[in-house]
């Protein structure tokens, strides 16, 4: 099962076998986990909608084509999810960049050496950067920095041009330069 | 500098996705300020890609796959056993073209061409040369006129909306651009596959509307 590509997994469970879909999960939970939590902010909630983009795969999945990358299908669904929960939530007056900030880690004591502890430090302050940009500059950073999508399966992902996905980009990068100039971000 | 600066074309370039690279790269060496703003996007995005990844928890797995025990067993519609990731309305031309040349060729006996077959692997590999234009719509019109109601239109074009309805749950399969491709990709397989699924159909409706 390990040797298999993703779309001979889909194939498979479009014959009838779960595992094969299992696998598949076992695959790409990590990261989609990973995207919708730094998505929304909430751990248990971006489990559910990770879980949720995992079970709507596997309803369409009678349907799916090797039209584009698994992953790029995947992330498609996870992010559709993720910015229908972001707005539900701005409905309902929570405030995600709130939340999101709320749920950081912050650095581990000293016990570590310096230059762990500054890592820690950059990465603490690249979360709270990412937390305060809009969805739309969160979602794209996250699927070209994190996922390391490449521009035409980002633009398949969230149905735009490979144009948009420059210019927007290019956006989100420097709001996000400017948030950790903000923060103080001396290691800039 | 009696060049123009690069900076929004920066994140493009560290991405190798600039249409210039050369270009930058050497106004990069001559300007200070664009290579020190260079140099903080490469260093966000080395940081960025090397945020840790938390492991998930067991349970997810096992979470998943119980609701996945629950879902009914994938299986594919009519629609799905031609090619779900061809877009309605190009697959729609493709149908009414069949359609044409079934009307002639099967539906009501014999035609007038000695060699049947032949004329319907032409009429269907026509769309994949024809530009995307939904004029083949109005053949059909005529074609309506021609023989009484042996097909009702409307459902057809019912049945071609509710499959758009899916695409468009599905929609980043494809985009426009796409289209002449996506009539390429049909291949011998899925043209007979198209053929069985509307012979059935016209077949079913024929025979109601006799009926009838
Ligand atoms: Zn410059």
């Amino acid at each position: 099962m390990h040797d298999l590509d993703d779309w001979e997994l889909v194939a498979q469970t479009q014959a009838g076998n779960t595992q094969a879909f299992a696998e598949l999960v076992r695959r790409y939970q990590a990261p989609v986990i990973h995207f919708c939590q730094r998505m929304v902010g909430s751990a248990q909630e971006a489990e559910d909608l990770a879980q949720e983009s995992f079970i709507r795969v596997y309803r369409h999945i009678g349907r799916l084509a090797p039209k584009a990358k698994f992953s790029t299908v995947l992330f498609g669904i996870a992010r559709n999810l993720a910015l229908n929960a972001l707005r539900d939530a701005r409905r309902q007056g929570r405030n995600s960049a709130q939340s999101l900030e709320e749920q950081l880690v912050e650095p581990a004591a000293s016990a570590e050496t310096d230059r762990r502890a500054r890592l820690k430090e950059i990465e603490s302050a690249l979360a709270k950067g990412i937390a305060r940009l809009s969805p739309e500059h969160r979602e794209i950073l996250l699927l070209r920095e994190m996922q390391g999508m490449e521009y035409d399966e980002i633009a398949k992902a969230l149905h735009c041009r490979k144009g948009t996905v420059r210019s927007r980009l290019a956006r989100a990068r420097e709001q996000l330069r400017l948030r950790l100039v903000e923060l103080g971000g001396d290691w800039l | 500098m009696n060049e123009k600066h690069v900076i929004e074309e920066l994140s493009a370039y560290i991405d190798g996705e600039a249409p210039d690279p050369a270009r930058i790269a050497r106004h990069l060496q001559v300007c200070e300020s664009c290579a020190r703003h260079h140099m903080q996007l490469l260093k966000l995005s080395t940081h960025l890609h090397a945020m840790p990844m938390p492991a998930p928890r067991q349970e997810f797995l096992t979470r998943v796959m119980a609701h996945v025990a629950e879902e009914p067993v994938p299986s594919a519609g009519w629609w799905n056993r031609i090619s779900f990731a061809t877009p309605a309305w190009a697959l729609g031309m493709v149908v009414l073209l069949v359609i044409t040349a079934l009307t002639g060729a099967w539906l009501y006996g014999p035609p007038s061409t000695p060699e049947p077959t032949q004329h319907i692997a032409q009429e269907t590999i026509e769309p994949v040369l024809a530009p995307p234009d939904p004029s083949p719509m109005e053949d059909v019109g005529s074609y309506s006129a021609d023989t009484a109601e042996s097909v009702s239109y409307d459902e057809l074009l019912a049945m071609l909306a509710e499959a758009s309805v899916e695409e468009a749950e599905m929609s980043f399969f494809y985009d426009e651009s796409d289209l002449d491709d996506q009539l390429e990709a049909l291949d011998e397989q899925e043209i007979q596959a198209l053929r069985e699924v509307l012979s059935e159909y016209l077949q079913q409706s024929y025979t109601e509307n006799n009926e009838g």
